[in-house]
């Protein structure tokens, strides 16, 4: 069990390196398209140094021909050059890419046609704006493309042109890995509801992003929620945001995470379509077997062996340790629930760890709560604690009524001090001075 | 009335044991003058004290509150003069009873007699006086009364271990209503707070929310108040780490305190006892070596200390628990025996409820006798207040609505002034 020992925030050093030797870049990658693929291929090549060359060579393939992004491949062309020494430019590239900009945006300058009607004008403006923005994301010039976009929102006069506004922008800020913005032009979408009900594919868009937001925003329950019960088919999921097999990887990690044993069998194990995806990771599909089942040692072993590629993913990587604290944590809980005792020796077998490691992570699920237990240190044994609803509640209660009576009290007696003009002012300045004499007086014994 | 004024012109020169042959019910008045024109001494108080016993305010009309006000100073003069603390007490707890209307009246002889308690180490004298919470006062008590009898009123009662009752006077001194500055009374509070708080909770608590803006800038503005703030901080929760406890306790040890030393060294005690309260939680046996650690004791006294602590624990009912000493030292903890099902408890509760349907009933009367003025006031300071955030608010609007459509220059413009108007509020 090394899982806790990995640092998250060393990108240049991978201390399992030697696990990605398996690992199939060139069909991961084809699994995206567009800026997603180009994403993820970048935060492979700078977080992981065995696969970097590897990802940075996908990367220039995928950057010459999804896009005109001339400045990240002259950079990534240049990082590729100082791990490889190989010299290539593709000079020819860059200046059929430049010759083609230039040629795109002067159809975008002569497409302005003159008109008087105001509201031609604004469509006018509108696809202009458009245009440009989809030219400049083209470019890999996001933020600019943003601009554009966003200048778009005044322009817009239908509903239905919101709507794609809306999306380009979320498209801009999703690549931008700004959560808090993508969300709120979700709820701006999803506020007309005339318009998600007839077009399903936004809505699952929609549906998409709001799935990984939550991931990023360590929201595992509504992500976990959200991927579980997602309804497409495996041929419409638009690649350019996400993979059907992120939608199993995601989906499944979360719900391991969030939800009870029994959501667990109705909403993932015997669920048909979410299964659809789940095949696609088999790895996942045995891991929530195992839990389910109660089988820990192949559970952790599972765990151990997907780490690697999980560590791999843009979305994932930060919270890989937090979602492997909660599992465990979740494990030790079930394997607990049926029992009134439990030997620890036994316990700490079937966890793979020493007893008093299994100890110390006890004691942290108890002070949680998470665990009802007690444990004798001295023979080993946990002990189930049965609450006394019954006392807690006169305990609490009792508790309660002192406070409220204080409460109260103190804030009738305060109130009587605002009305009768009973205030700390600076006019009893004297006071203060006199005050610090008085409090001198301490007495000495208090010990 | 002549012949008064002769007489207080004398008594200054004249021994008050000439009052032995004045009758204080008969000729209270002149009784009276002349302890006020005489410079009492400890061996004469006994008349004064003979004159308080008898003293009423319906029967003797004359005396005004500011006579014995009056009296008051001069006692407490006398007392630091001749160290007769615990000789005055007698009086002023007997004067007290006397002028006040209800026994949660606050008088403004509570602060002096809760000094002199003080100063005389005679906390349980003040017992009764603290048994009842201050509920109201009259126009002839001031701030400074209120806030040096409830500090005063918080050490008596640390001294008496009522820990709960000191945490709340000094919660009311500190949320005191305050004007642009706050008394040092306040700040010294603050500092017993802290500590009694982690005393009785194990963790900070949290002051009102109807503490004044003005105190928590005092408070941070204050040198003396940092290291309490950094104590205060790192109690921020309850925490039932091994590592984070041994760090506080330690931290708790070494803090240095001029004025709090004692306090301080109660606070560590309850400190190290709360964690072995909490492993009772966690624990079914353990050994004492194992509860040393979880104090952070080491050494060979580690476990004679712990189980020292472990016993006086038993005895207060903290903990329940069997002490084994085979293998060296061993606590079996079991849970409370308490089961709240006797009549004690109905008992309790019903005392409770009582208490707070009273207090509805005081709610309600309060309510109906409270001055408009201050009520029309209040309201008008609230509503400014709420215009004010309005205006913020809408600014902000303005301002995105500025950036978002840089033609339309109205929003800014209507930005700046409103702005200006703010700060001119804010100034005043």
């Amino acid at each position: 069990m090394e899982i806790d020992k990995m640092n998250i925030d060393d990108n240049e050093v991978h201390p399992t390196d030697s696990k990605y030797k398996s690992f199939d870049l060139e069909n991961y990658a084809a699994n995206y398209k567009g800026r997603n693929r180009i994403n993820r291929l970048i935060f492979i090549a700078n977080s992981c140094n065995q696969l970097s060359v590897q990802a940075l060579k996908l990367l220039l393939k995928y950057i010459k021909e999804d896009t005109y992004d001339i400045n990240n491949y002259l950079k990534y062309q240049e990082k590729y050059q100082n791990i490889t020494n190989d010299p290539t430019i593709d000079i020819e590239w860059t200046e059929k890419v430049k010759k083609l900009i230039n040629e795109e945006q002067k159809k975008i300058d002569s497409s302005v046609t003159p008109t008087n009607d105001i509201d031609l004008k604004r469509e006018n403006i509108r696809l202009l704006n458009k245009m440009q923005g989809d030219l400049c994301y083209k470019c890999g010039n996001i933020k600019d493309a943003q601009k554009y976009y966003n200048k778009n929102k005044d322009f817009s006069n239908t509903s239905q042109h919101l709507i794609e506004t809306y999306v380009d922008l979320i498209k801009t800020y999703f690549d931008q890995l700004d959560e808090m913005n993508v969300k709120t032009y979700i709820t701006k979408i999803e506020s007309k509801t005339s318009e998600t009900k007839k077009n399903t594919d936004l809505k699952n868009i929609m549906k998409c992003y709001t799935g990984l937001c939550n991931v990023r925003q360590k929201n595992y329950k509504s992500a976990a929620r959200i991927f579980t019960e997602i309804d497409i088919e495996l041929n419409d999921i638009n690649p350019e945001i996400i993979a059907p097999n992120d939608i199993a990887i995601y989906g499944g990690l979360c719900a391991l995470v969030a939800f009870t044993r029994s959501e667990l069998k109705n909403k993932v194990i015997e669920n048909t379509k979410f299964k659809t995806f789940l095949e696609l990771e088999p790895q996942i599909l045995d891991l929530i077997k195992a839990f389910y089942n109660s089988k820990y040692i192949t559970m952790l072993e599972i765990l151990d062996s997907i780490k690697s590629s999980l560590l791999l993913d843009i979305h994932l990587k930060a919270h890989v340790e937090d979602l492997y604290k909660i599992i465990n944590e979740k494990a030790f809980v079930q394997y607990f629930s049926p029992f009134q005792t439990v030997d620890m020796n036994k316990m700490a077998k079937s966890f793979n760890m020493s007893v008093t490691e299994l100890q110390e992570k006890l004691v942290k699920l108890i002070a949680s709560n998470s665990i009802k237990a007690r444990i004798d240190s001295h023979n080993k044994i946990l002990y189930a604690k049965r609450a006394d609803q019954r006392n807690n509640l006169f305990r609490k209660t009792l508790k309660l009524g002192e406070e409220n009576k204080q409460i109260i009290n103190d804030l009738l007696l305060r109130m009587k001090m605002e009305e009768k003009k009973m205030i700390v002012t600076k006019n009893n300045n004297e006071n203060k001075i006199q005050g610090q004499l008085h409090l001198q007086v301490r007495p000495g014994n208090l010990s | 009335m002549k012949t008064n004024e002769t007489v207080v012109f004398a008594g200054r020169h004249m021994n008050l044991e000439n009052l032995e042959n004045l009758d204080p019910v008969q000729n209270a008045q002149l009784y009276y003058q002349y302890i006020c024109n005489s410079i009492p001494t400890k061996s004469t108080l006994k008349y004064i004290y003979r004159f308080v016993k008898n003293y009423h305010p319906s029967i003797f009309k004359f005396l005004r509150l500011e006579d014995i006000k009056s009296l008051g100073k001069t006692l407490d003069e006398l007392a630091f003069k001749e160290n007769a603390h615990i000789n005055i007490l007698k009086i002023l707890k007997e004067l007290i009873k006397k002028i006040q209307t209800s026994p949660h009246n606050l008088t403004f002889l509570h602060p002096i007699f809760a000094k002199h308690c003080l100063l005389a180490k005679t906390y349980s004298y003040a017992k009764d006086i603290l048994s009842y919470d201050i509920e109201d006062f009259d126009s002839h008590v001031n701030i400074l009364d209120f806030l040096l009898y409830h500090y005063y009123g918080g050490m008596l009662a640390i001294g008496l271990s009522d820990y709960n009752k000191a945490l709340t006077y000094f919660r009311r001194v500190i949320s005191s209503p305050c004007e642009k500055v706050a008394s040092a009374i306040m700040i010294e509070s603050y500092k017993k707070y802290v500590l009694v708080s982690i005393l009785l909770h194990g963790k900070k608590q949290q002051l009102p929310s109807y503490t004044d803006d003005d105190v928590y800038k005092n408070l941070s503005k204050s040198e003396h108040c940092k290291k309490y703030k950094d104590l205060e901080n790192s109690f921020s929760s309850l925490s039932s780490e091994m590592n984070m406890n041994v760090i506080r306790i330690k931290k708790l040890s070494n803090f240095k305190s001029k004025n709090n030393k004692g306090l301080v060294k109660q606070t560590t005690r309850a400190y190290t006892r709360k964690v072995i309260q909490k492993l009772t939680q966690t624990y079914v046996t353990m050994s004492f070596e194992e509860i040393a650690k979880e104090i952070g004791l080491e050494g060979e006294n580690a476990n004679k200390i712990v189980e020292r602590h472990l016993l006086s624990m038993i005895e207060n009912n903290e903990i329940f628990a069997y002490i084994n000493h085979s293998n060296g030292g061993m606590v079996s903890f079991y849970d409370d025996p308490e089961r709240y099902n006797n009549n004690d408890t109905m008992e309790k509760i019903n005392d409770c409820i009582k208490a707070i349907s009273e207090l509805n009933d005081k709610v309600l009367e309060y309510n109906s006798i409270i001055n408009k003025k201050h009520i029309v006031d209040a309201t008008k300071r609230m509503k400014e207040i709420k215009k004010n955030i309005d205006k913020t608010v809408s600014n902000e609007d303005s301002i995105e609505q500025g950036f978002e459509f840089p033609g339309v220059l109205m929003g800014l413009d209507e930005y700046n002034i409103s702005d200006d108007d703010n700060e001119r509020d804010f100034r005043i």
